[in-house]
């Protein structure tokens, strides 16, 4: 019996490699998903690198060159205090980038365990955790985000809870739907049979094999969540100064429309870049998991 | 001899993808004279529907693309003709009923609106003229007028190919297609709608082309048959000449294993042996000699020219040039 | 129908009730004392002690959400801790605004969206549908913050200095004039979603059988591709529009900060820095009861574009 299960188990294992092999060689032939993915790593490399690129520190402020256009010393000019807007939206993608990142990764793991949990056991559990999605989907998502920060207080750690907390209904539903689907695979049962605890299944077979579907949520809802946050921000109710957040630098920017456009310009095309990646290559994935849905 | 309403002279036509190109008609030559009914038989896949939706010029195009012929209408070749003349004679002049009645009607209009519709366009009165008609087109083919404000959803498979029956006689064309009317209906629903066609076709005074893979539907209502095999037609000829004297070695097989041409469930086609070729593929030569008992060297190698073996009865074959 | 309708009005009462219990919950929490906020920082503490009585402050939690529920029946949502006139007055000065613009962003949006989803469709492969495709994509990476503060730049500001008049102007409310830029910011990201929805949904229709069918009786392809094509493939645009309603709704506070639009939610980011809970939980639970009757919006639409679901809608 037991080694009758592993087997099972062993070749649902490969089935799903192989998956991702094809999904892998689908989507490289996709130029705009490359294009995409090509600029996400380049713009992690800019955030990681950001204190070797950056020309100036987020916060170098010189009273005599304040709210200069672009020129050679400063490419995309300075602000009100005198800081270089280039270097602040460098050190900025490490926090925009965090942001999308940590909140995706929130929602992902509180709304994988709860769709997972509901999928499994099903009946009031799977009842209870999805009308409460439910109520959550109800407000929408970034007024909600507003209620929660109002509670929690203005700060950049906040606006990621709050945000991330805003995600969990998506990766609820998602993630219950494919485990629902992959709840009567055979090699669940195999599991069962040989006497795995109920976390144990849902940790190593079921969210595993719900990949996929994750993988173009996830992606796709990074690039959400900047937007997100960086209009929360916008509001001042995320990033506060002198964090160089994009959407706090496109607040202050609002201020000096006037006499500065460059100081709501830039950053705001940086965000924009940012979510295109992402979009693009969230796109691509979608396409590659699934080539009929493509036109 | 009278003039014919409707001839395909060379008629190829070509679907192409980044697959390949599926030569789905390759050089089909039919007349039809006004008032004629004549049947099209062959397998799936012969080439028939595209065959019939070049008459209309409907060809999807991308892939489709008709590469030469004529299809000559009242004397008037219709792929010389603009898209504007064209819309004035599909169904007015020429129209078509399609093989699938559950996907044919529009799901979001009423039955009635659909019928009115081809009414007000052609024949230039109100929507509510048209229903007027569309309620009398409905009797004809035995379905209550008064449910003109039904939508599809409401008919069942038999009645929505009536209405679909309906909508293509309620111009008066002058000629129709119908494309395996009754192959997606239940075998009894089948029988009768080919008895309210039949009666139609005595009523009124059009011509009709038949198309079916069962020689028994095409006994029912044609005059004439045509047998087409892998884009091409390889026999054609009266019904009663073709029935009791068929040549080419292709209709030979279709009629082989039938023991008793009056008994209709045997008359589904059964063809010899084999496969048709696929029409990204077609061998070289005459289509059908892979499969042929009587292939001859010659066979692979030309095609062979169409032959008169009896009164307006002709045969492509080599067994008989 | 009717019966339908009342059935789903009815539906929506638990979810409703969840979000009171979410939102109210959140505020309850949070840090702060409304009495003192309503009196003011210098009051003495006996006052504030006798306000806390009042206001019922001193009640155990589930008491005081029952309370705020029973109040929410006469349409009593407490008082404005900055105003002390009652939230439900404050939102329905500030209701109508958001409701024009809202709904004058979501027309923008399906009109935009279905047009060129339409046009991308019927051109597949060609240049206007890349191009369409990739501006819609463009349109969903951009935050309509942003674009508001573009807007401005170029409509207001740079045509000020070349042209020497504000084409549109850049805040206030009531004109038309003053509805197109804010409408066209909020309506974009949409426009874009619908646009991706309306061609897959289009490319589907214009492969079925009935297409065909309207083709062989001479009906010319803009009646095609409009009435017999378009009717069916409006079902997944509707869904998305009702779906991108939510976001849009959100999107709407930005939009009237930027513009300076006296509408919800302007009020609401104003209370959330005066710590106004009363407030902030009113206008909260009022989005979601438009989001909500937006959704019922779109279910019925669907019976008013396909006959086969008002069957069950018995
Ligand atoms: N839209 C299309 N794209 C590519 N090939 C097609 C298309 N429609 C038909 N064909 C090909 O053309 C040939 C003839 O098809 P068809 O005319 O439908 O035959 P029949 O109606 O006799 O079954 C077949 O080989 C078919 O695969
Ligand atoms: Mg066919």
């Amino acid at each position: 019996m037991a080694t009758e299960a592993t087997t099972v188990k062993v070749s649902a294992k490969r089935k799903q490699r192989t998956k991702l092999q094809e999904t892998w060689r689908r989507l490289r032939k996709n130029r705009w998903a490359m294009g995409g993915l090509s600029l996400i790593i380049f713009l992690a490399l800019v955030a990681i690198f950001a204190n070797q690129i950056a020309p100036y520190g987020y916060n170098e402020q010189d009273y005599l060159r304040i709210l200069q256009g672009p020129s050679r010393e400063n490419l995309l000019g300075t602000d009100n205090l005198g800081r270089d807007v280039l270097s602040r939206i460098i050190h900025g993608s490490r926090l925009s980038l965090s942001i999308g990142f940590i909140t995706t990764g929130i929602g992902l793991t509180v709304g994988g365990f709860l769709g997972a949990l509901a999928a499994f056991y099903g009946g009031r559990v799977d009842n209870l955790i999805m009308r409460f999605m439910d109520v959550i989907l109800a407000i929408p998502g970034f007024i909600f985000a507003i209620a929660l920060v109002t509670a929690l207080g203005p700060s950049l750690t906040n606006l990621m809870i709050a945000v991330g907390i805003n995600t969990i209904p998506y990766f609820a539903r998602i993630i219950r739907s494919s485990v629902m689907s992959t709840k009567e695979n055979e090699f669940v049962e195999a599991a069962r049979v040989i006497g795995s605890s109920d976390l144990w299944i849902i940790f190593k077979h079921l969210i595993p094999n719900s990949l996929a579907p994750i993988l173009v949520q996830a992606t796709l809802r990074i690039g959400d969540t900047i937007i997100i946050a960086s209009g929360l921000s916008f509001l001042g109710l995320g990033a506060q100064p002198p964090l160089p957040e994009w959407g706090a630098l496109l607040s202050a920017g609002r201020g000096y429309l006037r006499v500065a456009w460059w100081m709501a310009t830039f950053p705001g095309i940086a965000i924009m870049i940012t979510v295109l990646a992402f979009n693009l290559l969230g796109d691509g994935l979608r396409d590659a998991l699934d080539p009929r849905l493509k036109n | 001899m009278s003039a014919n309403l409707l001839e395909i002279k060379n008629l190829h036509v070509h679907y192409i993808t980044d697959d390949g190109t599926a030569k789905a008609v390759n050089g089909i030559d039919l007349a039809l004279k006004p008032g004629e009914s004549l049947g099209l038989v062959g397998e799936t896949g012969a080439g028939k529907t595209t065959s019939a939706l070049s008459v209309l010029r409907l060809v999807p195009n991308p892939p489709g693309k008709i590469i030469e012929g004529e299809i000559n209408f009242n004397g008037e070749n219709l792929l010389k003709k603009r898209e504007r003349e064209m819309r004035r004679i599909r169904g007015n002049k020429i129209s078509m009923i399609f093989q699938d009645p559950m996907t044919s009607l529009n799901p979001v209009f009423t039955v009635g609106r659909q019928i009115a519709e081809n009414v007000a366009l052609h024949q230039n009165v109100s929507i509510k003229k048209g229903i007027e008609r569309a309620r009398e087109m409905l009797e004809l083919v035995e379905i209550p007028g008064g449910r003109v404000y039904d939508y599809p959803h409401e008919f069942s498979g038999g009645m929505r190919q009536r209405v679909l029956i309906a909508m293509a006689l309620a111009c008066n064309p002058a000629l129709i297609i119908a494309d395996e009317p009754t192959t997606a209906l239940d075998v009894t629903i089948q029988a009768q709608v080919l008895e309210i066609i039949k009666g139609l076709m005595e009523k009124v005074k059009t011509s009709l082309i038949m198309i079916s893979h069962d020689l028994g539907v095409v006994r029912e209502v044609s005059e004439r048959v045509a047998v087409m095999y892998a884009g091409q037609i390889v026999e054609v000829g009266s019904i009663r000449s073709v029935f009791q004297n068929h040549k080419h070695p292709y209709t030979i097989g279709l009629f082989g294993s039938i023991p008793d041409i009056d008994d209709r469930e045997s008359t589904r086609l059964k063809p010899t042996p084999g496969l048709m070729p696929d029409a990204m593929e077609l061998p070289e030569g005459c289509p059908f000699h892979p499969r042929c008992p009587e292939a001859m060297k010659k066979c692979s190698e030309e095609t062979p020219e169409s032959v008169e073996i009896d009164e307006r009865h002709f045969v492509s074959c080599f067994l008989y040039s | 129908m009717l019966k339908y309708i009342a059935k789903r009005l009815i539906s929506m009462v638990p979810v409703l009730v969840g979000v009171t219990f979410i939102v109210f919950a959140i505020m309850h929490f949070t840090p702060g004392d409304p009495a003192t906020l309503l009196l003011g920082e210098e009051a003495p503490p006996a006052e504030v002690e006798r306000m806390r009585e009042r206001m019922g402050l001193n009640d155990p939690f589930i008491v005081q959400y029952g309370n705020f529920l029973m109040g929410l029946f006469r349409l009593d949502l407490g008082i404005s801790l900055t105003s002390g006139r009652p939230v439900y007055n404050e939102i329905m000065n500030r209701l109508p605004a958001t409701i024009r613009l809202s709904a004058a962003a979501i027309l923008v949006a399906i009109f935009i969206g279905v047009i060129a989803g339409i046009i991308a469709s019927t051109r597949q492969y060609t240049v206007f549908d890349g191009g369409a495709m990739f501006i819609a994509l463009l349109g969903v990476s951009m935050p309509n913050f942003w674009l508001g503060l573009m807007m401005i730049l170029l409509f207001s500001v740079f045509w000020n200095n070349t042209f020497g008049y504000v084409l549109f102007p850049s805040s206030g409310f009531g004109t038309l004039r003053h509805l197109v830029m804010p409408a066209i910011v909020l309506g974009t990201a949409h426009a874009a979603f619908i646009t991706r929805i309306t061609r897959s949904s289009m490319l589907e229709v214009l492969r079925q059988d009935y297409i065909r069918t309207a083709r062989s009786k001479g009906l010319n392809e803009r009646v095609v591709i409009y009435i017999h094509a378009l009717r069916n493939a409006l079902m997944p645009v509707v869904t998305m529009a009702g779906l991108r309603f939510g976001v849009l709704l959100g999107g709407s506070v930005v939009t009237e900060q930027i513009f300076a639009i006296p509408g919800m939610g302007r009020l609401l980011v104003e209370s959330v820095r005066s710590q106004n809970y009363t407030l902030v939980q009113g206008i909260i639970l009022t989005y979601a009861i438009i989001f909500s009757l937006v959704n019922l919006a779109v279910d019925l639409l669907y019976a008013a574009i396909d006959p086969r679901i008002k069957v069950q809608y018995k």
